[in-house]
């Protein structure tokens, strides 16, 4: 009896870009987590008495939106994995998911800066803005991603050998929808 | 060899001014209550973070390297 052992290939640059990338933006958004745990204390009393309080139930909503984007988004990858079908609805799918969110998120900050909430009003608008604000923008850029995608999709770009654009950007968007509870209960609900 | 000197003598004459550092009303030997327990709070996560990430980094590659690509063949 012998044993050959065949070692795999290094994973493809794209792959080991998209993890050092990860890792940097998880450091990133640590940062801004710290702030947020320091700052707060100073402040005595959170959220200030003057400043408007943060609509945590429209966003349980978004949140909720967010989350089931999440399948779709597996769906995508797996199913061009098995058998090289394109994608295309389930990518879809995650980006009109992703869209409801941000959608609401949108529509919270309008409300929010009419009742006086905003960058410069306190440091619990600068926190909010800055936090909530950088993950809004990883979502917009994940949908950027996702657009991109479908379009390769629709021109039946990735097969079951070949489909490394949709892996890393469902990963991507997994990293998005795994980041946002730590935000929300750390913004919204404490 | 002379610039090590000069990087020698810099570097003591610097140890021998240093004191602690109080840059701001947040600096670390100021705080008290609960802003100093959340900055102890903060320095762990943000301490242990980085080795998590390079741990799961780790594992990862080990998994990928490691996957069943073992072949036993009769000889």
């Amino acid at each position: 009896m012998e044993t050959v052992a065949i070692r795999r290939a290094a994973p493809d640059r794209s792959t080991l870009g998209l993890v050092i990338f990860l890792a940097a933006e998880s450091m990133t958004f640590a940062g801004l987590i710290s702030a947020h745990i320091i700052l707060r204390p100073t402040q005595g009393v959170w959220p200030p008495l003057d400043q408007p309080r943060l609509p945590a139930g429209m966003t349980a909503v978004a949140t909720l939106f967010l989350l089931a984007s999440a399948w779709p988004a597996y769906k995508a990858a797996k199913t061009v994995a098995a058998d090289g079908t394109a994608p295309t609805r389930w990518l879809v799918g995650t980006w009109v998911l992703g869209a409801l969110f941000l959608g609401i998120q949108g529509y919270e900050w309008t409300q929010l800066v009419g009742h006086g909430l905003t960058m410069t009003s306190s440091i619990y608008g600068a926190l909010f803005y800055t936090v909530i604000g950088f993950h809004a923008l990883h979502v917009a850029v994940a949908m950027c991603a996702l657009t991109i995608t479908v379009g390769k999709s629709m021109a039946g770009r990735y097969s079951a050998a070949d489909h490394t654009g949709v892996r890393l950007c469902t990963v991507y968007w997994w990293y998005v929808v795994v980041v946002w509870p730590t935000l929300y209960v750390l913004v919204y609900l404490m | 060899m002379r610039k090590r000197r000069i990087f020698a003598v810099v570097s003591l004459v610097a140890l021998a001014f240093a004191w602690d550092a109080v840059a701001c009303p947040n600096c670390f030997g100021e705080l008290e209550g609960p802003v100093l327990r959340n900055y102890y709070i903060s320095l762990s996560f943000l301490s242990l973070l980085p080795l998590t990430i390079i741990g799961a980094i780790g594992l990862w590659a080990r998994r990928h390297f490691r996957q069943p690509t073992d072949t036993d063949l009769d000889g």
